[in-house]
């Protein structure tokens, strides 16, 4: 029974974001972002236009995408009489390694126009923090391939002059033996 | 905690646990989850997911696996690491209360059981008169890794996105690098299926222990080092580590270093203002082990320090 | 050679029929045990091989069942097999200290004793090599060292240089035995084929000839000079798999010497006791006389004073500052859980010994024997307090661990396992001395102002 009733629940659900998604669509919202410099402050102007007329008074949301997450730039926004909202845009943010940020504006649950986003690139990065990182240079902590140069002269080095002079006194053992058939031996009765 | 993913990530972190009962999600297609509840007694905790369809449900944490994905990053891939990320994590103590949950979100992803924690929760008291206060100690992924130094066989290594992970094919178990470990980071597999988690399908099914791959791999090879891997093949699918997520408090938080940007899920912050403005540090830095977690000190605390009063991991 | 003052008695010309008279009665003495193995022997090399035995079964079960048999656990995951590895590394330095440094800087009395230091040296490094194997969690993938070798980490520079010490030890050990091989040869004929087989491959053809033996004291003078740095290179990176860590205890960069300098302390007394040990059981008497061991116990209190410079470095420094983590150590060593232990090993490990050995009547053989006894017992305890203590003491608290997971106590199987190594190494050395000469004969003949040369070439004289 349980089963039947969550299946109903489903459905009625799925019926109503419907019908929400169909109110919706009598009033779309639709957002442009710009991006410019405003007293040399880096900032993103969003217009926001239903029908071609300005929307006033409307809260712009402006995110950076990220990895995981958003991350919010400042606080909300209102449109003014245009339809403008201007956000202050970071100047030390980092984008991708192009320098690429993607910035998303949003407008969230409003009563007229409920959810609203829009999505731009913009070459704003901040030049990547230079990390200090071991990797991929030759370090103690790196792979194998990846030793120190002075470690690996050096250990070779004395491996070779050390190796070299026991395989010297092994080839000694050699002559002791290639000696003795030279010889012959010597009686060991009185010796 | 999950509202902040697009559909199509919680798709696939919910294929990823391989709901065993996604019946419960579909129970009104009619799939009979009493198959599976008979089979597992319910453990009474509760866990949300967010379903295909984008439904929040509720699953007895018994029924959940760890599915292993087919891995398709090879291990010369998985040495080099993901490129041009410089993954971290910042722990906010004032936001920590023992709960415990990155501690089972964890064992639980990675398919180990207690006493083996690749996070661990301790309390912490810098002097007699200072306030104690709760800390987890994940593997701080050094940047000067102590553990990596000492390895004779390229077993553990670093990588470009700033991890540090171990090839349990390759480890000869000789446990230099746990002893040069300065944080105790590092656990040993002392026996065969060491820590696994027992009523774990994974532990026994014959593809999680075909799956050699670096980065999937379950590290539960007899004989060798295991340790936390900062979910790296989760990152690849841009998901948080279970720590991170399964934590109620959102203690911690990750993410990419080159972006400037960690979040704990719910909450997203710039890194470099949140430990300017929290005053971040990293634990025992006069090491000059450089970890790659912060930790905010325990300040203006979210929840009084309460002394634990469970004993845990009592028995091996 | 500058002769010590107390053997010029040796060294008055003797006649051609005197030497050969010495050569015979020395010959015949060393010779003996290698005939005839009595009912106490048979029973020590008996007690041995079971002792043997039952730790190859132990390691049969820890093969089988994995690490989880030992008490090691994540905190004290280092434990008693590499404090016997530290043990065997360091006893294994005295080859190089009485074969070489005596040589070298011209002592004459120590030439009787070079084989015993040598096949001690020996013996422990093979045991050292093995017992890091016991303790690897994957032993079936040692090959990796080779395989994938990283230059950069201390353990590969120990694999280096512990190989390369056994090979050359073991040839200093194999170029002075050419001519006692060739004893064997000639005159144990009665042995089984496999043994006579044995000594003929092994002697190489040894005639004796002018050429042979100009060939084997060069050869030894290289290996002799060629041995210290590798000696004390072994016992160095030994120290630095400790110091090369950043745990409180470990770090520290006093660890290369004080190593070294207890390892020739605890080496030297293995010797005594290994003289002590053939002089009554191979009725060596004529020749380890008490001069040895007087001059040995003058060298043991020598050693224990550089040992004990060593301690106050590595103790007495670090507790003026007691600093955190390593603060709680110390505090542990001297007066906490491991108080007894300590001040046992240091007291009656070294500074009693340098005591009690300025007096001339504790050198004698038999007090001497039980001091160096002291000494090697207390030495095996000290590597014990090395690793273990500061496993347990971390940066980080020690919590939420089974109880078993905080304290380090061993279990019976590395219990038996590192008795098999210790029973291993005395194995070695008695197998040894049933087949060999125990004493070099032409060296001791030398001491006596014998050349062995001369003897044998007498033509060339």
């Amino acid at each position: 029974m349980k089963k039947h009733i969550q299946y109903l629940l489903m459905l009625l659900f799925l019926q109503c974001s419907f019908l929400v998604g169909f109110a919706q669509e009598e009033k779309v919202a639709t957002m442009q972002m710009a991006f410019g410099e405003v007293d040399s402050v880096k900032t993103c102007t969003v217009t926001v236009k239903s029908d071609s007329t300005p929307v006033v008074g409307t809260e712009v949301h402006l995110y950076v995408k990220s990895l995981y997450a958003l991350l919010e730039l400042g606080k909300a926004v209102a449109t003014d009489e245009n339809g403008e909202a201007a956000i202050e845009f970071p100047s030390d943010l980092p984008g991708n390694g192009e320098g690429i940020i993607t910035v998303i504006a949003k407008i969230e649950k409003d009563e007229t126009y409920g959810d609203v986003e829009t999505q731009s690139n913009v070459k704003w990065g901040a030049a990547p923090k230079k990390e200090g990182t071991l990797w991929n240079s030759r370090s103690l902590s790196a792979s194998r391939e990846k030793a120190p140069m002075i470690l690996v002269v050096a250990s070779t080095g004395i491996i070779v002059l050390i190796w070299g002079t026991i395989f010297y006194v092994i080839f000694q053992l050699f002559k002791i033996k290639k000696s003795a058939k030279l010889i012959p031996e010597i009686s060991k009765e009185n010796g | 905690m999950e509202k902040k993913h697009s559909e199509d990530t919680q798709r696939r972190k919910f294929l990823k646990f391989g709901l065993l009962a996604g019946g419960a999600a579909l129970a009104g297609l009619g799939i009979q989850k009493k198959l599976y509840a008979d089979s597992l007694p319910d453990s009474g905790v509760k866990v949300k997911l967010m379903t295909a369809d984008g439904k929040l449900v509720e699953v007895d944490s018994a029924h959940m696996t760890h599915h292993i994905a087919e891995s398709t990053i090879s291990n010369a891939q998985a040495r080099i690491g993901i490129e041009g990320k410089k993954l971290i994590m910042v722990i906010d103590l004032a936001r920590c209360a023992n709960a415990r949950k990155c501690v089972e979100g964890c064992q639980k992803m990675h398919n180990k059981r207690a006493p083996v924690e690749w996070i661990k929760v301790k309390k912490m008291q810098d002097a007699d008169d200072t306030a104690p206060y709760w800390m987890a100690q994940p593997c701080f992924h050094c940047d000067n890794p102590p553990c990596t130094k000492v390895c004779p066989v390229d077993a553990t290594f670093k990588r470009q996105d700033g991890v540090v992970l171990i090839d349990n094919e390759r480890c000869i178990g000789c446990r230099f690098c746990m002893a040069a470990c300065p944080y105790n980071a590092r656990t040993f597999n002392w026996g065969d299926k060491w820590g696994v988690a027992k009523d774990s399908a994974v532990s026994c099914s014959p593809s999680a222990m075909a799956n050699t791959s670096i980065e999937t791999s379950m590290q539960d090879k007899m004989g060798t080092v295991s340790k936390c891997d900062f979910c790296v093949d989760m990152v690849r699918e841009s998901k948080l580590p279970d720590c991170v997520t399964n934590c109620p408090n959102g203690t911690l938080f990750f993410g990419d270093a080159n972006e400037d940007i960690v979040t704990n899920g719910e909450e997203t912050f710039r890194l470099s203002e949140l430990i300017k403005d929290r005053a971040g540090y990293r634990y025992l830095e006069e090491l000059g082990t450089e970890p790659r977690v912060y930790y905010l000190p325990a300040v203006e605390r979210n929840f009084p320090f309460e002394d634990d009063k469970e004993k845990h991991n009592t028995t091996e | 050679m500058i002769p010590n003052a107390h053997l010029e008695t040796a060294y008055h010309e003797l006649s051609e029929e005197e030497k050969i008279a010495h050569r015979a009665e020395l010959r015949d003495v060393v010779m003996k045990p290698l005939r005839h193995t009595g009912w106490l022997g048979k029973a020590w090399i008996g007690f041995l091989l079971v002792v043997f035995l039952i730790g190859c079964y132990a390691y049969y079960l820890q093969l089988k069942n994995g690490l989880k048999v030992t008490a090691m656990r994540d905190y004290a995951s280092w434990g008693l097999y590499i404090s016997n590895f530290i043990f065997f590394v360091a006893i294994s330095l005295v080859g190089a200290l009485i074969s070489s440094v005596l040589r070298l800087t011209n002592f004459d009395w120590y030439r009787p004793i070079t084989r015993i230091a040598e096949i001690i040296a020996v013996s422990a490094i093979i045991f050292a090599g093995l017992i890091i194997i016991v303790d690897m969690g994957r032993p079936d993938r040692v090959l990796n060292l080779f395989t994938h070798g990283r230059i950069q980490s201390p353990i590969v520079w120990d694999v280096i240089v512990v190989s390369t010490y056994l090979v050359t030890s073991l040839l200093f050990l194999y170029f002075p035995l050419l001519p006692g091989i060739a004893l064997c040869r000639d005159y144990l004929t009665e042995k089984p084929k496999w043994q006579r087989w044995l000594y003929k491959v092994l002697a190489l053809g040894w005639n004796g000839s002018h050429r042979q033996w100009q060939i084997m004291k060069k050869s030894i003078a290289i290996i002799c000079v060629l041995i210290i740095p590798l000696a004390i290179s072994i016992h160095t990176v030994t120290a630095w798999l400790f110091a090369t860590t950043l745990r409180p205890g470990w770090d520290s960069t006093n660890f290369g010497p004080y190593f070294v300098a207890g390892a020739f302390q605890a080496g030297t007394a293995c010797v005594i006791i290994a003289m002590f040990v053939f002089r009554k059981a191979y009725n060596l008497q004529k020749y380890l006389t008490e001069v040895h061991f007087n001059q040995m116990g003058k060298l043991l209190v020598f050693l224990c004073l550089i040992y004990a410079y060593f301690n106050l470095n590595e103790y007495l420094v670090p507790a003026y500052k007691m600093r955190g983590a390593e603060g709680k150590l110390l505090n542990d060593l001297f007066t906490g859980h491991y108080a007894p232990l300590y001040w046992s090993v240091q007291i009656f490990g070294m500074a009693l010994p340098a005591l009690l050995l300025l007096w001339k009547k504790a050198r004698k053989p038999l007090p001497i024997a039980i001091i160096a006894l002291f000494v090697v017992v207390a030495a095996w305890f000290k590597r014990y307090l090395i690793v273990t203590p500061i496993m347990l003491h971390p940066y980080t608290p020690i919590q939420d661990v089974p109880s078993n997971w905080a304290v380090y106590f061993p279990t019976w199987i590395e219990i038996s396992i590192v008795s098999a190594s210790l029973a291993g190494v005395l194995l070695i050395i008695t197998i040894f001395s049933k087949l060999f000469p125990i004493i070099s004969v032409w060296e001791t003949l030398e001491n006596e102002g014998i050349e062995l040369e001369e003897l044998d070439n007498p033509e060339k004289k």
